[in-house]
């Protein structure tokens, strides 16, 4: 066998696992579980400027690779609220009233964030704190950002289901 | 007087002053709504609602954390016997950023100790 391919396999076998990054609202109401891909050891935590972050002090991350998968025990229970360009959904639990992810659907596929917030067993050491303005960037351009940075593996389910 | 409004509009909190310190808390639920807290009489606030509100409360169950039933901002935290406290807290993201810019935030450790971490 080539050597690069050898190392190539090498490299893959000693990768870690992807982390298992789980969380919720307050009253369990929306349930995320994240599987960050393995080698992105550092987690953004993207601030964000809007109007709406501002006022919920909205943190969020995403990565292209990982994978998400929200469990929701009463969709009756979540609230949906959209501003500005309404390309944005933000998903509110209407018990606890915590906003764990915000979704936004592209030529028929839905792309995620999740608020950092809600994270259960990460350590805030390995969360990369930023601040995001997006302001006055055009409706294209944004969704074609969230196309590229959201995730795109986004699976949602009731638990009714 | 200083107003907080959620991102909506339809809460509204008005209050007599600017505050001067600002608490932000780790606990299960303040981390997870993102709040920074100013404190007041509770007799000194007043919430003028035009839309409809909700309300949470947990353990203890002796406040409550209302919130715009439209866009989910977290507008404050009252007691729930009002007789017994006279004290609200008051979202400060809902502020005017520029009214809260020279504020001090102290990290209160709800989480674990109930001390401040600063």
């Amino acid at each position: 066998m080539h050597v690069r391919c050898m190392n190539l396999i090498k490299s893959r076998i000693s990768m870690p696992p992807p982390v298992q990054i789980h969380g919720k609202c307050h009253c369990g109401n929306i349930a995320i579980n994240l599987e960050w891909p393995a080698g992105a050891q550092e987690i953004p935590a993207r601030a964000c400027t809007c109007s709406f972050c501002v006022k919920h002090g909205g943190v969020w991350t995403s990565n292209p690779n990982a994978r998400l998968a929200v469990t929701i025990r009463d969709p009756a229970l979540v609230s949906h609220y959209a501003f500005g360009t309404r390309t944005a959904t933000f998903h509110i639990c209407s018990r606890c009233g915590a906003v764990p992810i915000v979704t936004s659907e592209i030529a028929n596929h839905l792309y995620a964030v999740v608020n950092v917030n809600v994270f259960e067993n990460i350590d805030a050491s390995s969360l990369r704190r930023s601040s995001a303005d997006f302001e006055g960037e055009a409706v294209e351009s944004r969704l074609a950002r969230r196309q590229r940075n959201w995730i795109a593996d986004v699976r949602i389910r009731s638990e009714s289901d | 007087m200083l107003t907080a409004t959620c991102h909506c509009g339809a809460i509204k909190v008005e209050v007599p002053r600017k505050p001067r310190r600002l608490t932000s808390c780790n606990c299960s639920i303040c981390r997870r709504y993102g709040t920074l807290w100013a404190y007041y009489k509770a007799s000194e606030v007043r919430v003028v609602a035009s839309g409809k509100t909700q309300s949470y409360a947990w353990g203890d169950k002796s406040l409550r954390f209302v919130r715009c039933a439209t866009c989910g901002c977290i507008s404050h935290w009252e007691a729930i016997d009002r007789t017994a406290v006279n004290r609200t807290g008051v979202n400060a993201r809902n502020f005017d950023p520029a009214a809260i810019s020279t504020a001090r935030v102290r990290r209160f450790d709800g989480a674990s100790t109930w001390k401040f971490l600063d």
